[in-house]
């Protein structure tokens, strides 16, 4: 059959064009009119929203075109198909009609269940009292009037712009309530967290109106009807689970991410909803088409030559699902309280990520969005001697440094590049006219001398380290950028040792050095230097340096005891808190040059100290306020924070309390560090001479990152020069925090245990104890229980399913027994029988005659025979088959009984059967 | 197993490695309950579905077995979910078409199974050729509330309904009995009918004179009719063409011109052409009963694409066989044995 007809002029493409060229029409009238304005009053800004208008409508008008023209061209082909084939098939019809306001009515139970599952279970979590019946019903009443918005083509247009009208009257007329109710339930949010979290500061927000009760139940209904708007469209027009999900589980986070579970009702509302709108959602039998007149039951497309038919939505199946929903969720949540979550608490677990958010939250919490807007970038949270523009220390752990030495002892190696000398406006500023050069200090005596080289890998660290008692560097030979920081005078600090032999080796070792240097080519992008150095022991009985001279001692009193003058009363105030003065005061009765340089000492420790009882250590303590003085938001409020916080406070302190100090910056390598060094010789000769501290050493590289960076006091002890002193306090659970793919499990495998503010027995810098314990599934012991279980129950239930039919056939021939029913006994001897064949597949017919069974049997028995029997040359006996046949048959048709002796008789030749 | 289903397994395994991830991580009851939510959901899911789908029944009927055109026919499903779980996700195959005019193309339904209810789908058919309409049940899917797996089942349940062509007026008067019935005994127009009397009946309007039994019309005081036993070798004989390009037009005139006959109450005949075997079977119509068979018969066959086909082929077959009329398209042919 031909098809006569063409697209173009079908009646689908002409109510096409017609539709278009009515609506094109509109927007040229539209275009036309904005152009008649623009010619009489030349372009102005409050025509904007026009054009926009204009250029939207436009855009929508051509792809409303292309949308409509697809759906027309297929209708034609469906058509053509039909028609060319000699049959069509019209619009399918069934009994069962859409009852469109059933349906609008269940789509806004759901809604009402979704918003008000979480706006009242995320109230209720934070223990904020409402009005319940108000809240009730004014949900109830906005979600219904959402769903219905879908009733009809005028309801749907009509009903957003009333919607619109009666969300801004709302929002208008009860601001003041809004707002406050709003604030009221942020302050509570924050207090609880800093509840949880014991920060030292929390935000407060105001609130206009203080009843509480009143402003939170209006402004549940007011979130409640934004909510409401936001799920129609998600429910109502898309049925899609994601969408919902994140629109009600994100508020919900704000309670759940710190233990505050909602009650029971409204965790089920939720769930039956995401159950809900899943199934409904994979179904396609939720759409509800506009067009109510023109609407048929099933709605067709052509796929692949293939036309579908869709029945458009199902009401009953809809309130089916809901009602099977609710009822499976409130069982299992009921199941799921009584067994599983007693004890579940987030502050069990500790690992990479969730300490990481933790610190995100806290600074959200008590700095607000400005909190994650740090100031400036910086390595391990320390960038020269800026301090509070970093909230957290977020390390990348890559390689900054690689050193190569002879480790010589336990103690921390001090790698140092920077040191603040004046401090004013959170910055500790460097003095390059001051003398940089470093009087030795530590126990210097002139046999112990040793080589170190510096690999500076990480282009970011553009500056030299150094480490303690550095008496030669080759840096000048390698770039000249490095020489600008130097702070290396090698006739000053070389000057005790001129007259040791072992230096005079030394030196010899490093001219060599230099030699190999020179001749070596000069990489740009990798910075290679070498250092002599004296190796470093902290001892109290020592030499006085003779380097140190009167003029030096004069510089270091006149410029290493500056404090801000606005600092003052703060590092009082502080001094008096911590029980510094009163020691002060003590220490300056010491009559002996020991007893001054020994008391400068203590009480550095007395502050360490109470810094470790009263300061806790975090990787997260937020920046500092931008209008506040780093030192004294963390004396007076923060009170926590680290390295850089720590070591700064502590200089200004020290110098308050008129010690010499100052504020160093560097990179420090612990022994633990040295576990994970690349081992390059046992030959030491050549880097090391002297003695060590430790039993064995060799010559090892190890690679420095920026969680090594970190920042520490110097404090000047007359005659001896400068000496690192530790401030930082030990870390208790805050752990320096990367979000890496391998990183992120780190916690899961040490027995990391969340305190109050942390326990842990990770510092920074100072101290890095690695415990191997495995607590993966400590970490999931809280899901394994319910797991296994739950595999339990799936286990009992197949093996239920299994053995369902035998013991129910096995209970049945007892009862049977039982009864002196023999001929019933018999019968079900024979289905099971017949159930053994047909499970072997020997007989294929699910109801086979009795007669079909004995020839089966008989047959088998045949064949068996004959195989055996041409061994043993027996002929075939198949009576007995004859004879269970007759017994069969006698019990399932014969009025006469059959006895216990036919019954055993019956089955002794079960028993003869082999299969 | 369903390859759309391996989309929404994906999916849900992504959801439960984002539950766990965030289970493990977070340690959050919530997630914690929603993870095993995901574990338990699939398990029942698939059960329940398994559960349904042997229960469920469809039957196909047809309240109107045979119809003419412009009547269309209509077939009604009928579909039964026993069980107390509505399932949104079934899908049936089915295909209908003439098959005078096979199209091949496949239709799916997709339809929700409530919960103990048995409703009824109505499929109203427009048709446009005669012929025979099939209508086929192919198979039946159910895929489970979370598409994790789709059940099928074959039913392979169909139903035929044939259509008659519409009745169009026509204008065919066999040749003989134009030319001769004014003076013959009895119009005789493709050999003679035969004088044995099968029976004899109540005069009806539109009777012959000449059949009229006047002895015992007198004698009963009724008017009586002899019905004539017809030589079937000589009545008329129709040999419609199943030509492709022109059966529908065939159809609608052999059907016409047999509706006429019939009213004139002749016995005719109709040359079956069995394209398959190219053998002819002859089909003797006294009623529209007999004519409704014949055109079953026909509507089995498929037809050719060769113009005068059965023509040709009846001659070759019957050279010695007397004339017939040969209907093709809206023409009808008296034709002469070869």
């Amino acid at each position: 059959m031909n098809q006569n007809l063409t697209y173009k002029s079908s009646t689908e493409y002409l109510k096409l064009k017609k539709r278009i060229l009515i609506l094109f029409l509109v927007w040229l009238v539209a275009v036309f009119i904005f152009i008649c304005r623009y010619a009489v009053h030349s372009f102005q800004w409050d025509t904007m929203p026009l054009l926009v208008l204009i250029s939207f409508s436009g855009i929508y008008l051509f792809f409303y075109y292309l949308y409509q023209k697809k759906q027309s061209k297929e209708a034609y082909a469906i058509a053509c198909l039909n028609k060319n084939h000699g049959i069509s098939l019209e619009d399918i019809q069934t009994d069962v009609p859409v009852n469109r306001f059933f349906l609008c009515f269940i789509r806004g139970i759901l809604i009402f269940m979704a918003s008000f599952g979480t706006i009242t279970g995320l109230v209720t979590a934070f223990e904020l009292s409402f009005h319940w019946v108000g809240v009730t019903l004014g949900i109830l009443i906005v979600s219904m009037l959402a769903a219905f918005l879908y009733y009809n083509k005028f309801s749907f247009y009509a009903g957003y712009v009333a919607i619109f009208i009666l969300f801004t009257i709302f929002a208008f007329s009860l601001y003041p309530y809004i707002n406050s109710g709003f604030q009221g339930f942020i302050n509570t949010v924050f207090q609880k967290y800093s509840d949880f979290f014991y920060l030292s500061s929390v935000r407060e927000a105001n609130e206009l109106i203080a009843n509480r009760y009143l402003t939170v139940s209006i402004t549940m209904v007011f979130v409640g009807l934004m909510m409401a708007i936001l799920l129609n469209i998600t429910i109502s027009a898309h049925m899609n689970l994601i969408e919902t999900f994140l629109i009600t589980f994100l508020p919900l986070q704000i309670a759940l991410y710190i233990d505050r579970l909602p009650a029971l009702p409204y965790l089920a509302m939720l769930l039956a909803v995401y159950i809900t709108v899943g199934i409904l959602g994979r179904s396609g039998h939720y759409h509800m088409s506009l067009n109510m007149k023109k609407e048929p039951f099933f709605s067709r497309r052509l796929k692949k030559q293939t036309t579908q038919y869709s029945y458009q939505s199902s009401s009953r199946g809809i309130l089916m699902l809901s009602i099977y929903s609710i009822a499976f969720c409130i069982v299992f949540l009921l199941l799921c309280n009584s067994l599983f979550f007693h004890g579940l608490s987030s502050r069990e677990i500790s690992n990479q990520l969730k300490n990481t958010t933790d610190s995100y939250v806290k600074i959200l919490v008590q700095n607000g969005t400005w909190g994650f807007f740090d100031r400036y970038d910086s390595t391990g949270g320390l960038n020269n001697g800026r301090l509070g523009g970093a909230s957290s220390v977020n390390p990348d752990y890559q390689t900054d440094l690689e050193v190569t030495y002879v480790p010589y002892s336990t103690d921390t190696l001090y790698l140092k590049r920077y040191i603040g000398v004046h401090y004013n406006n959170n910055l500790f500023a460097p003095d390059y006219d001051l003398p940089q050069s470093i009087p030795m200090s530590g126990s210097l005596t002139d046999e112990n001398f040793a080589k170190m080289e510096i690999r500076i890998v990480d282009p970011d660290v553009n500056m030299p380290h150094y480490p303690y008692d550095t008496i030669h560097a080759s840096n000048e030979t390698v770039s000249s950028n490095l020489s600008e920081y130097s702070f290396m005078d090698e006739p000053e600090t070389t000057l005790p040792f001129m007259e040791s032999e072992a230096y005079t080796e030394a030196f010899q070792l490093w001219n060599d050095t230099l030699a190999d240097y020179e001749n070596a080519p000069v990489q740009d992008d990798v910075w290679t230097y070498e250092v002599l150095y004296a190796p470093y022991q902290v001892l109290i009985n020592y030499p006085s340096n003779p380097a140190i001279t009167d003029e030096y001692e004069a510089m270091v009193y006149e410029n290493y005891l500056e404090v801000p003058e606005y600092l003052d009363e703060v590092m009082e105030d502080f001094c008096a808190e911590a029980g510094l003065t009163a020691i002060l005061q003590e220490a300056d009765n010491a009559a002996t040059y020991e007893e001054q340089q020994q008391n400068r000492l203590r009480i550095a420790g007395v502050l360490k100290m109470y810094f470790t009882r009263e300061f806790p250590y975090t990787m997260s303590p937020g920046t500092t306020p931008r209008d506040r003085d780093t030192i004294e938001y963390f004396l007076t409020e923060q009170r926590r924070g680290f390295c850089a916080h720590f070591a700064s406070s502590a200089t200004l302190l020290l110098r308050h309390m008129g010690i010499p100090a100052r504020y160093v910056e560097g990179y420090c390598i612990q022994i633990d560090d040295l576990t994970e060094a690349e081992a390059i010789s046992n030959d030491i000769s050549g880097w090391y001479i002297g003695d060590y501290a430790l039993n064995e050493t060799g010559l090892v590289t190890v690679n420095v990152t920026d969680g090594s960076s970190h920042a520490w006091v110097e404090i000047y002890l007359d005659g001896y020069g400068w000496i690192p002193y530790e401030m930082t306090p030990p870390a208790f659970g805050d752990t320096i925090d990367e979000i890496g793919i391998m990183a992120i499990f780190s916690g899961l495998f040490t027995p990391v245990q969340r305190l109050a503010s942390g326990a842990n027995n990770l510092t920074e810098g100072a101290g890095n104890f690695n415990f191997p314990t495995f607590s993966f599934m400590s970490s999931i012991d809280f899901v394994t229980t319910p797991l296994l279980i739950l595999l339990a129950a799936v286990c009992l239930i197949i093996l239920f399913m299994i053995l369902r039919r035998p013991i129910h056939q096995q209970y049945m021939l007892f009862h049977a027994l039982r009864q002196k029913d023999y001929s019933t006994a018999v019968i079900l001897s024979y289905q099971e029988l017949v159930q053994k064949l047909q499970k072997k597949l020997l007989i294929t017919d699910p109801h086979p005659v009795i007669r079909d069974v004995g020839s089966f049997l008989k047959q088998a028995a045949a064949s068996e025979a004959q195989s055996s029997g041409s061994k043993s040359g027996t002929s075939i006996d198949c009576s007995f088959i004859e004879e269970w046949t007759r017994l069969t048959e006698k019990a399932a048709y014969s009025p006469n009984p059959t006895t216990q002796s036919q019954y055993e008789q019956y089955r002794s030749f079960l028993k003869n059967l082999k299969f | 197993m369903q390859k759309t289903n391996y989309p929404y397994r994906i999916t849900y395994a992504l959801m439960i490695l984002f539950f766990l991830f965030g289970t493990i991580f977070y340690r959050q009851s919530f997630l914690a309950i929603l993870l095993i939510l995901l574990i338990i959901l699939p398990v029942i899911s698939i059960t329940l579905a398994y559960h349904a789908f042997e229960r469920f029944d469809f039957l196909l009927s047809a309240p109107v077995t045979t119809v003419s055109m412009p009547e269309n026919p209509i077939i009604l499903l009928t579909v039964k979910n026993p069980t107390f779980f509505p399932f949104l996700n079934c899908e049936l195959s089915f295909q209908f078409q003439n098959m005078y005019f096979p199209s091949g193309l496949k239709n799916t339904i997709a339809l929700p199974m409530e919960a103990r209810k048995t409703w009824t789908l109505r499929f109203p058919f427009a048709v446009s050729q005669p012929g025979m309409i099939l209508f086929s049940l192919d198979d039946v899917k159910l895929t489970d509330f979370l598409h994790f797996y789709t059940f099928h089942k074959s039913l392979n349940k169909g139903l035929q309904i044939p259509v008659l062509p519409r009745e169009i007026p026509v204008s065919f008067v066999p040749a003989a009995m134009h030319t001769e019935a004014e003076d013959s005994e009895f119009y005789d127009p493709a050999g003679s009918l035969s004088t044995d009397i099968r029976e004899v009946r109540e005069y009806i309007p539109g009777d012959r004179m000449q059949d009229m039994h006047w002895k015992l019309s007198a004698r009963m005081d009724d008017l009586l009719v002899k019905q004539y036993e017809r030589s079937l070798d000589d009545s008329l004989l129709f040999l419609p063409e199943l030509y492709k390009e022109e059966i529908a037009d065939t159809l609608q005139t052999l059907y016409a011109v047999s509706m006429k006959l019939i009213r004139q109450k002749e016995v005719f005949r109709i040359a079956l052409f069995h394209t398959d075997v190219m053998e002819f079977s002859q089909a003797v119509i006294h009623d529209p009963e007999d004519l409704l068979q014949a055109f079953l018969t026909l509507y089995y066959q498929k037809p050719y694409d060769t113009p005068d086909l059965a023509r040709s082929t009846y001659q070759s077959v019957f050279p010695l066989y007397g004339a017939f009329y040969q209907i093709h398209g809206n023409a009808i042919d008296l034709t002469e044995a070869a």
